[in-house]
């Protein structure tokens, strides 16, 4: 255990300098502010254009809070999706990794944890923002806390599967991290609710920790969740299928991980160069 | 306890794609001893690599087994990779935003070395393989042969039992080349146990640095044996070097008698060739076949074999 934390430890140091140390921190933190607020605040003009108005209203909440919290998981995803391919083209630096004696999931896990780390300060920002509109918060800091946190291993599970599939490969590993962030985007209800989805994509959406993450969010930030259809779920109906589902998906990454690279191995193409 | 370091045993890799089925290695079959430096010398193409990746865990054999420290390298990796460690060259690996510091210690705590362990051994490379200066220099900003150093350094800091090092000082300057083979020569020897696999098509390399050397070919090993012993089955030949002006057909040279193989290579303005022969009357036939079509000889040497040879009299083709 202590070499996995050691492993996980080495590579949020190494995201966190290849992701910032292009510049002076306080350049790096604005920008990384800058640019999901911008996001936001297009979504905002949007929602004005369509209704005709902004203020108050718990569709709004929705929307707000669902986008606010879906940057970190986009951010995630998409940046996940570049890294097997950076590391193995651009670095070069992937078979180095590999014929380490730690493990390159708790590598992958580690880069992760920085990528999400960074993105939960933009939500921060973006929270105390909506109060500017103003948005109901009714904040559950507990629930919260323990949605955020148990969010990071769905994150890194998804992203782990997404990483693990860009093992073998050629140049369309950011295509599939956005495929996937883009996935989460239309079947999690995370800017309106499940019921609008035909009926098949709202049952596959049961099977997406996102879903329950998403529902998580709005019931500890709410206070309530006015999504129709998972509104009728309990909280800790909610909170059991959001741990069922994430263990679901972090078993399916560990099975995925070991056999793509077996796969990739067995094809050799660890060291493979398409991109750069 | 196993007196190999490497062992590898009826190893195929096969390649399948689009555009085609390659053969990278047939049959190979080796054994490394512990505390041996031992070479792996053959053209481009030839399999050496191919070889590395297996033995480095990074690749499985299509066919057969091959085993480092007595572990195997398809079903026991995570055994294996604490005990080695490999260096490519010719390539760009590195973390640019990182500075050399910072690259070979996040190395380092790959391996569990701790942390001030890292920090005293990174120093201790940095002065033996003369890149003090750069310690603090961002890797993006380096050399080519500034950028091998760290790699050297990369692979050394966690002192494996088994080093691979596929072609280290691929084009780099003669210099830089020259320090790191001085240094790799004055690790083996610290320590017994220590053993070093070296892919070469430099056949001066091998020849200064290999306790034994393997020929590779097509993916398959044709010969292997001291340099010494190497030569010895050559000795009774030596090697004819001509320049001819302009380009002409030399096809006829290998009807003369006395001559064992030759490769020529296009030069700018004629041609270069190392002719492999048994006996010095069939120089006059070789000159005066030149003279009879045409062709100016602008240099003439007669040479004792080399490794080289030894290569062209097994396979019909040079080193580089």
């Amino acid at each position: 255990m202590r070499e996995h934390i050691r492993t996980i430890k080495t590579a949020m140091w190494l995201d966190y300098q290849i992701t910032a140390n292009w510049t002076r921190p306080i350049t790096f933190f604005t920008y990384n502010i800058a640019k999901p607020v911008g996001a936001s605040l297009l979504l905002l003009a949007m929602y004005y254009v369509v209704t005709g108005r902004i203020m108050g209203t718990m569709a709004l909440s929705f929307i707000y809070v669902g986008n606010a919290f879906y940057m970190i998981l986009g951010q995630v995803m998409m940046d996940l999706g570049w890294l097997v391919h950076e590391d193995r083209e651009h670095y070069q630096t992937l078979k180095y990794i590999m014929i380490s004696p730690s493990s390159y999931y708790s590598y992958l896990m580690g880069r992760a944890a920085t990528r999400f780390l960074l993105s939960v300060f933009p939500v921060i920002f973006l929270l105390l923002l909506g109060l500017l509109i103003p948005i109901p918060y009714r904040f559950n800091y507990p629930l919260l806390i323990f949605t955020t946190l148990f969010g990071w291993i769905f994150m890194v599970s998804a992203g782990l599967l997404l990483n693990t599939i860009t093992l073998l490969t050629a140049r369309y590993g950011g295509s599939i991290g956005e495929a996937f962030a883009g996935l989460f985007y239309l079947l999690s209800g995370v800017i309106f609710p499940l019921s609008v989805l035909p009926e098949y994509l709202t049952k596959f959406a049961l099977f997406l920790p996102s879903t329950y993450w998403f529902s998580l969010v709005r019931r500890s930030v709410l206070g309530v969740e006015t999504d129709p259809f998972l509104s009728q779920l309990s909280l800790n109906l909610c909170i059991g299928l959001f741990f069922l589902t994430t263990l679901c998906f972090l078993v399916l990454s560990l099975a995925f991980y070991f056999s793509m690279d077996y796969l990739a191995r067995r094809k050799g193409v660890l060291e493979m160069i398409t991109t750069y | 306890m196993h007196v190999n370091a490497i062992e590898v045993r009826n190893v195929w890799r096969i390649f399948k794609s689009r555009d085609g089925i390659v053969e990278a290695l047939k049959d190979v079959n080796l054994e490394v001893r512990k505390g041996e430096l031992f070479g792996l010398l053959g053209p481009n193409g030839a399999g050496k690599t191919t070889l590395i990746r297996i033995l480095t865990t990074l690749l499985l054999p299509t066919r057969g087994e091959a085993y480092v420290l007595g572990y195997n390298t398809a079903k026991e990796e995570d055994k294996i990779r604490p005990l080695i460690n490999m260096v490519s060259g010719g390539e760009y690996s590195g973390y640019g935003l990182l500075t050399v510091k910072e690259n070979l210690w996040m190395f380092s705590q790959f391996y569990g070395i701790p942390s001030r362990v890292a920090k005293g051994r990174i120093l201790e490379l940095a002065k033996e393989l003369k890149f003090e200066d750069i310690l603090n220099k961002k890797v993006r900003n380096l050399s080519t042969g500034q950028r091998q150093k760290m790699n050297i350094a990369r692979a050394f800091l966690t002192d494996p039992k088994v080093i691979f090092l596929d072609e280290p000082t691929l084009g780099l300057d003669v210099e830089v080349a020259r320090e790191i083979r001085s240094f790799v020569k004055r690790w083996i020897t610290e320590k017994e146990d220590r053993t070093v696999v070296l892919t070469t098509h430099y056949m001066h390399e091998a020849e200064q640095l290999c306790d034994r050397i393997a020929i590779i070919n097509e993916g398959k090993i044709i010969a292997l044996d001291t340099a010494e012993n190497l030569k010895k089955r050559v000795s009774s030949e030596f090697s004819l070097l001509l320049r001819i002006a302009p380009k002409i057909d030399v096809s006829w040279i290998k009807n003369i008698e006395g001559v064992l193989n030759f490769i020529s290579r296009v030069e700018d303005d004629g041609l270069r060739l190392r002719i492999i022969m048994e006996r010095e009357e069939s120089i006059g036939d070789i000159v005066d076949g030149f003279i009879r079509r045409g062709g100016k000889i602008t240099y003439l040497s007669k040479e004792e074999p080399t490794l080289e040879d030894v290569f062209l009299k097994l396979t019909g083709r040079g080193l580089e």
